[in-house]
């Protein structure tokens, strides 16, 4: 890897809950076991650091209700976009 | 990954309501995000797609998509869709039906539209049951298996859907399960390219009805038993036959050039109007 | 200017619906072989080709109506033939035609029935079947010709009836007419009268498919013109999406049976057969109006003054006519290749003391004019 230090991308999920029915299908078969299920069975992001961006949760969700995108860019850039988007999260779209 | 979803709602239809109406959990979910994800990345406009159903689950996805859909009567969906076809053959007609629907009432309609080769693209979604009413047994239910009809198991011997699809004649035939979705993206893809009858056969689960009759547990359980049993075409190849007794083969099945129906009666056309007699 | 002579033919009943089903823009046809009905399959396999229509032979009955309704759903007029045992086969998808509005013409070609029964004899017993064969609360419009012009000019009628009304149209003609062969005057283009459906203005955003109308007939896209809409086999609502709210289901059922009642009088095609002074009057249709027209004829010349209502269309039934008829006639007398289906009609609608008496012939031969003189003397 020429650039040793290579971009740390960190990647973006996503959850609908409005759509969400709590099947637990992302959580099961994320292969990093980046989701957890809260007491409610819905998923929560649990350790986002470790999600490589594969997308199984997204192709896998019966109802499209939840989403993971890669982050590229540098590492500050990305730590204060990251703020911005956890408030955007919590107008969740379609609420 | 994001445009996969900002995608999928390019194409829903946001009067309807929403989340859908399968079970938590249903496959039939992922196959809808299969099928979206195959007709965006095929570049048919949405004017051009008649997307039709049967009854049953499955039979209730065309209201979500917005297409040209059309929901008919049960088994019959491939009749209507070959008068569609045959009258505006510019359409790209897919067909989407639970295992019922296709090969119990529809088994006639089934066999028939891939001996004649018409050009659709049948969609099967095989739960081995019928979900709709209840968790009875169809033709896909394997042997001794217990459903609402056949509490004391199952003594009839299932249908392999995409292998009947084959001996009836079809051009194009895959089987892909809902846990392999990026498979099924690819087999979509693929039967829409495919002039003639193409045929995937969707192995699915229904944890609510069939799953919990027979203690196969939750939605996640049963993909994984789709996940452990399923094995590719090149590897079958390599498998001796007891070895492949409790698996089924998923992948492209057959790929085969047969002429469409539509191309086929054109040339009637023809030499009804006296060009190149014949 | 003096009358141009008309084309004139020597046709059998089924190879006239054919004339017909092309002159009224017929484009698409599927069937499956059944006598008394294979000609017009056979005929049209031969003919729509050749103006760039379809004919396929389906592997049923139910899948011929299913590829029928398809088609016609892409805007093509479309059409399939059978006769009782096929007819019953396609009950549901006529269903599915009428809920979901998308207009077919259907054939059938009666024979003996039930079953199998006599598949080369003449009946009339599919008359209740054309009306109720279906599930459900539902309208239907049923035409029968009684001569070979009939087949012709009733198959366009058919067409164009179902085509203004959004509703699949039967024509339900006896083995007799169907095989039988006759002269027949086929008229100019110009003098057809041809109706196609009537297709949105509105652009696509704003198109309500099931919205009523005046006419209760909403205007119907094509399938791959740009209006992306849902059709269905479940109730539905105003935009074609499944319903199960009362206070939308009720209109729609209610609109469904108005587009019948309000066009009614138009839909009323028979002939008043020397029927102004007639004391004794008949009420027949099909094959058996022929030997109705001669025993009129007859009964007049041995001085007994009798008249025939020929009905062509069958359902809805021509009540208004019936009651016509007994504001003169007394005695009214219903000749029916049946167990008197169309004579219970004639009897729920007949309020006053006129005496209903009926024929009833089921042994598979034709009512004869003399068998209806017989009755004539009897019941005078």
């Amino acid at each position: 890897m020429a650039d040793k230090e290579k971009k740390k991308k960190i990647s973006q999920i996503d959850i609908y809950k409005a759509w969400c029915k709590a099947c637990g299908i992302c959580v099961a078969f994320c292969p990093m076991g980046v989701l957890g299920r809260d007491e409610g069975g819905y998923p929560y992001v649990k350790s986002l650091e470790k999600c490589i961006n594969c997308g199984w949760c997204e192709i896998r969700c019966p109802d499209f209700a939840i989403t993971v995108h890669a982050k590229k860019g540098e590492i500050e850039e990305i730590r204060e976009s990251f703020e911005k988007e956890e408030e955007e999260r919590t107008t969740a779209p379609g609420e | 990954m994001a445009e996969i979803t900002k995608l999928i709602h390019k194409y829903l239809r946001h009067d309807k309501k929403f989340p859908h109406v399968w079970c938590p959990g249903c496959g039939i979910g992922i196959m809808l995000g299969a099928l979206i994800r195959a007709i965006d990345s095929s570049g048919y406009d949405k004017d051009d797609i008649v997307l039709v159903s049967g009854i049953g689950c499955t039979g209730r996805l065309p209201v979500y998509v917005d297409f040209n859909t059309l929901h008919t009567t049960h088994g019959r969906a491939l009749t209507f869709a070959t008068g569609i076809k045959l009258a505006k053959p510019r359409l790209k007609v897919i067909v989407v039906m639970g295992d019922g629907d296709a090969i119990a009432i529809g088994g006639n309609h089934f066999i028939h539209a891939a001996r004649r080769n018409i050009d659709l693209t049948s969609i099967i979604v095989n739960n081995s049951v019928y979900g709709m009413t209840g968790g009875q047994y169809s033709p896909a239910t394997p042997y001794g298996m217990k459903t609402t009809t056949s509490m004391y198991s199952n003594v009839e011997h299932d249908f392999k859907i995409a292998e009947l699809a084959v001996t009836a004649g079809a051009a194009f035939v895959g089987r892909g399960t809902v846990y392999h979705a990026k498979l099924l993206d690819s087999l979509f893809e693929k039967a829409f390219h495919k002039a003639g009858f193409s045929v995937v056969e969707v192995i699915s689960h229904c944890h609510t009805q069939y799953g919990r009759l027979n203690r196969m547990g939750s939605a996640v359980e049963m993909m994984e038993w789709q996940r452990d049993h399923a094995v590719t075409v090149e590897k079958a190849r390599q498998m001796k036959s007891d070895e492949l007794q409790d698996k089924f083969v998923i992948g492209v099945l057959v790929d085969r050039e047969l002429p469409p129906y539509e191309e086929e009666y054109e040339k009637v056309r023809k030499w009804a109007k006296g060009v190149d007699k014949k | 200017m003096k009358k141009k002579k008309r084309k004139e033919l020597l046709l059998q009943g089924n190879e006239a619906i054919v004339e017909g089903a092309l002159k009224a823009g017929c484009r698409f046809f599927a069937g499956y072989p059944i006598t008394p009905a294979t000609e017009i399959s056979e005929i049209l396999s031969v003919k729509l080709p050749k103006v760039d229509g379809t004919f396929i032979q389906m592997e049923d009955e139910i899948a011929s109506l299913g590829a029928v309704i398809g088609a016609s759903l892409t805007g093509t007029k479309s059409m399939t033939a059978t006769s009782g045992p096929g007819f019953s086969l396609m009950q549901e998808n006529l269903g599915f035609a009428i809920i979901t509005e998308i207009p077919c013409v259907i054939v059938d070609a009666m024979r003996g029935g039930p079953s199998t029964g006599l598949p080369t004899s003449p009946s009339q017993s599919d008359v209740m079947q054309a009306r109720w064969g279906t599930h459900g609360d539902h309208p239907i419009i049923v035409l029968c010709p009684s001569t070979v012009s009939e087949c012709f000019t009733l198959t366009i009628k058919a067409f164009n009836f179902s085509e203004r009304f959004r509703n699949p149209v039967i024509l339900l003609v006896d083995e007799v007419v169907a095989h039988m062969r006759e002269k027949i005057a086929i008229p100019d283009d110009e003098e057809i009268e041809v109706f196609n459906r009537v297709k949105p203005t509105v652009p696509p955003e704003w198109y309500i498919p099931y919205q009523d109308t005046p006419r209760g007939v909403p205007p119907m896209a094509d399938f791959g013109e740009g209006y992306r809409y849902h059709v269905t086999g479940l109730t539905h609502d105003i935009r074609g999406f499944p319903t199960s709210r009362p206070d939308e289901i009720d209109p729609f059922i209610r609109r469904l049976f108005r587009k019948i009642s309000q066009n009614f009088g138009e839909m009323q095609i028979g002939e008043f057969f020397m029927t102004d002074d007639a004391d004794i009057s008949i009420v027949a249709y099909g094959c058996v109006a022929r030997s109705a027209k001669r025993a009129v004829i007859d009964a007049r010349e041995r001085g007994i003054k009798v008249g025939l209502l020929k009905l062509n269309t069958i359902w809805p039934f021509m009540r208004t006519a019936v009651e016509k008829l007994v504001a003169k006639s007394k005695i009214v007398i219903v000749p029916e290749m049946n167990m008197g289906q169309i004579s219970r009609e004639v009897k729920r609608v007949i309020k006053s003391d006129v005496k209903v008496f009926t024929i009833n012939k089921v042994d598979s031969t034709i009512i004869t004019p003399e068998e209806i003189w017989a009755r004539i003397k009897e019941v005078s």
